[in-house]
């Protein structure tokens, strides 16, 4: 009851503020209010959520959504907009915790599952996909005219946007629901080493696309260059900021929250300018602290998680808010096919990556982690839409309303398999 | 894991993260660390590090706090501007100081801010000064600035206990007065900004309520996101209309204060938000200094007059409340602390060209007048 009437109290005066009484106002200063709004009221929906058994990041997700400017209105579309500048800082700590998750000696024995496991799930799944919709193109809304050469390339691409992972979400699901344990590792570990790995294929099928769409030479080289930057020039900036970050850590090691957040304001900012994807470069830099000082980023990570609270109601309050309703509802049918063919083929990609590498207990249930899609995805579809537009918009539709199932399916999978591992509670368990 | 914690009234304690590492490995330099700089052990004032290292990294400098950057802080500065507000409301409220120490505290705060603003109003207008806006309303602006205090504690200096008091209360009248000027330069005229002015105080009490509501039966993790939420909302309520972001935190910390439940619950999980939220305050200050010829022409007679106003307004304070000499409570309310900056702060944010000109001259004062009160306390100091 404190909590309904407190949560009255809130929406009533954010609401007289930004309809009532401040509708004339210096309005463009909207940030605060609407990151203090999602603070109060999403980990109230969370709560909610979790009574219900369904993970606390569904609840922020579905509170973003409906107070976001698709239902009712109450995040207006400039606040979502200033909400998506504060989500930036909280992507690259995100990422930056899932590269401290990254240890290579201590993964290194697991080194070959992972390895196995992934590359057959992907390796299944693309081709799969690839088939599928070369079988399927008359019937889908994106270029259905287009023949040979041409529908080979517009099928890998959208194959691999559909078989990508999200980073992202795994490391907030785990963060939490304060998980630790190997079906945590080896989710995290899969959804980076396969994202690293979509990334290139993505670059290949986008060169193929463009030489067969005839575009000129300079162009070519334009976009292997553009690639090549983001993915390397991301991790080289990646692994320097994360090498000062470790020296500094080492030698100097006061300021830490500041200096953290600092750090995450660079990856996120400055690689945007520099044309870096900032969560790569984040991931990379989280990897170099691990790897460089392993006890102070063990200590770094657990001391983030433990307070990662405010950052994970934000970036699931953000993504629910952005969710783009009216996609989903223009491919709707479209959608929830091929996001059902996808959930069948990670059932059966990973069942035969098991057999084929001999990986044990808790592998079975890695599938349930890897539903979710996020940034990375639609990060991959607006350069083919910047590239493509002609068919690149139908599939930036088609991809925006599927990552939009999958972002609010995936975490809640993703809990069913961490519960049945047993995993859920243990990062405070090993901390304490 | 290091457990001593420190605290002081304007920097909160140690940094959160700080405390769950490991310390760093000692090193042949590390004795040449200066463990200030990192406004852990202040034998420096923070506003001496913070500002000078802000103007480096700013616009100004090294451009790494580049304008873009310095606008996507804005939010974080009107939470801090909150958090700041929040403390005066807690310990003015919850102290419940006798009257007579009130009183003196106002004296002492009413005349430093006449001095200067009167002494700065006539400068501006003999120079034919180019304010954007009134001259009058900068002028007081810039004697609201210069009227709070800080009486350091601990390596920085042994105040007397009135300073001590003198320099917690002295940050009331201000508040009120800073919102008052803030409503005269709100860009939808007076009546209208009062009738925002009003909102915001009405809005301040919800969201304290709520708050008190929603900390009852929270966990931990839910605590600090509802603390951080709490606020963002007390500091974007009053951003939005243009209002004061410390008076909304005031009038929150004065409710809480009155909390017997979630007050002290609510005081001591401020105290982790408080530390990285001055430094970036303060980092900030540094960055938007425009070292101007005006800024560093209103610089100087802001750091004469005022310490002409803090010289006659302890003298006055120390009659009023008797039994303490005046020398030694002026030089410990010479340091201002980074309650000046915070108000310059918010004026630069609602008030854009003037503000910029007295957040810069309000930087450059406070740290010379910062240098002034380390020298000022220690000579001061009974032997």
């Amino acid at each position: 009851v404190n909590r309904a009437f407190a949560l009255l109290l809130c929406i009533a005066a954010v609401w007289l503020t930004t309809v009532a009484v401040g509708r004339e106002s210096v309005s463009e200063r909207a940030t605060a209010l609407a990151l203090g709004f999602a603070l109060v009221a999403a980990p109230l929906a969370g709560a909610a959520f979790e009574r219900l058994k369904l993970p606390r990041v569904s609840g922020y997700l579905v509170f973003g959504l409906i107070c976001g400017p698709y239902v009712a209105n109450i995040i207006t579309r400039p606040m979502a907009r200033e909400l998506r500048l504060v989500n930036g800082i909280a992507v690259a700590l995100i990422a930056f915790v899932a590269g401290l998750e990254m240890n290579f000696a201590r993964l290194r024995p697991q080194l070959r599952t992972i390895a196995g496991l992934g590359g057959v799930t992907l390796a299944v799944m693309y081709v799969a996909f690839a088939t599928l919709l070369w079988i399927a193109w008359p019937w889908l809304p994106i270029a259905p005219d287009a023949t040979g050469a041409a529908r080979f390339a517009i099928s890998a691409i959208l194959a691999t946007l559909l078989v990508s992972f999200s980073p992202t979400v795994t490391i907030a699901v785990i963060a939490d629901l304060r998980a630790r344990g190997p079906l945590s590792e080896l989710v995290l570990a899969l959804v980076v080493l396969a994202d690293l790995a979509l990334i290139f294929a993505f670059t290949v099928s986008v060169q193929f696309a463009r030489s067969v769409f005839g575009a000129e030479g300079a162009e070519q080289v334009g976009i292997v260059v553009r690639l090549v930057w983001e993915i390397l020039g991301s991790f080289a900036f990646g692994a320097a900021v994360g090498a000062a970050f470790a020296l500094y850590l080492r030698s100097v090691g006061r300021e830490l929250t500041l200096v953290l957040l600092g750090a995450c304001l660079v990856l996120s900012e400055v690689a945007v300018r520099l044309h870096f994807e900032p969560l790569l470069a984040a991931l990379a830099a989280g990897l170099v602290v691990e790897n460089m000082a392993a006890s102070a980023g063990d200590a770094l990570r657990e001391a983030v998680e433990r307070g990662a609270a405010p950052v994970l109601v934000v970036f699931f309050a953000a993504a629910g808010a952005s969710l783009a309703l009216d996609a989903l509802a223009a491919v709707g049918m479209l959608a929830f096919v091929l996001a059902a063919i996808r959930l069948l083929l990670l059932v059966g990609a990973t069942r035969l990556g098991r057999r084929l590498t001999g990986a044990g207990s808790p592998s079975e249930l890695a599938w349930m982690g890897l539903v979710s899609q996020a940034g990375v995805t639609l990060g991959l579809t607006v350069l083919i839409v910047r590239e493509f537009p002609a068919w690149g918009q139908p599939i930036q539709t088609l991809i925006v309303a599927l990552t939009g199932l999958h972002v609010l399916v995936g975490p809640i999978l993703f809990k069913a398999a961490l519960e049945r591992a047993g995993e859920i509670g243990r990062m405070d368990a090993s901390g304490s | 894991m290091k457990q001593e914690e420190l605290e002081t009234r304007e920097l909160g304690g140690d940094d959160p993260l700080d405390l769950w590492l490991p310390e760093p490995r000692p090193r042949r330099w590390s004795r040449f660390r200066v463990r200030a700089a990192f406004g852990l052990r202040p034998a420096l004032a923070p506003a001496l590090v913070f500002i000078p290292l802000g103007a480096l990294l700013g616009p100004s400098g090294f451009g790494v706090l580049s304008f873009q950057i310095i606008a996507h802080l804005d939010p974080v500065v009107t939470a801090a501007l909150a958090v700041l507000g929040v403390f005066i409301g807690l310990g003015w409220g919850g102290r419940r100081p006798p009257w007579l120490v009130l009183g003196a505290a106002t004296v002492e705060a009413g005349l430093t801010m006449v001095v200067v603003a009167g002494s700065i109003w006539y400068l501006l207008a003999a120079w034919d000064a180019p304010i954007d806006g009134s001259l009058a309303l900068a002028a007081i602006a810039l004697g609201i600035v210069s009227s709070v205090s800080s009486a350091p504690e601990g390596e920085r200096g042994a105040s007397p206990a009135l300073a001590v008091s003198i320099a917690d209360l002295d940050d009331v009248m201000p508040v009120v007065l800073g919102a008052l000027v803030l409503a005269f330069a709100h860009p939808l005229g007076l009546s209208r900004a009062l009738l925002l002015g009003g909102w915001t105080v009405a809005f301040s009490v919800l969201i304290a309520m709520a708050a008190d509501l929603l900390f009852r039966k929270a966990d931990d993790a839910e605590r600090g996101a509802f603390l951080v939420g709490v606020l963002a909302l007390l500091a974007g309520g009053a951003a939005y209309v243009g209002g004061s972001a410390l008076l909304a935190g005031f009038v929150a910390g004065l409710i809480w204060s009155r909390l017997p439940a979630s007050g002290p619950v609510l005081g001591r999980y401020l105290g982790k938000l408080q530390h990285p939220l001055v430094v970036v305050l303060l980092l900030v200050i540094g960055a938007v200094v425009t070292p101007t010829m005006l800024a560093v022409w209103l610089a100087v007679p802001m750091v004469l007059f005022r310490l002409t106003g803090k010289l006659v307004a302890a003298t006055l304070a120390s009659r009023v409340v008797g039994n303490t000499e005046a020398l030694p409570l002026a030089a410990a309310l010479v340091a201002p602390g980074i309650l000046g900056v915070a108000f310059a702060l918010q004026f630069a944010q609602m008030w854009t060209a003037a503000g910029l000109t007295i957040a810069s001259a309000a930087a450059l004062a406070t740290v010379v007048n910062e240098l002034l009160g380390l020298f000022v306390a220690s000579g001061a100091r009974p032997a």
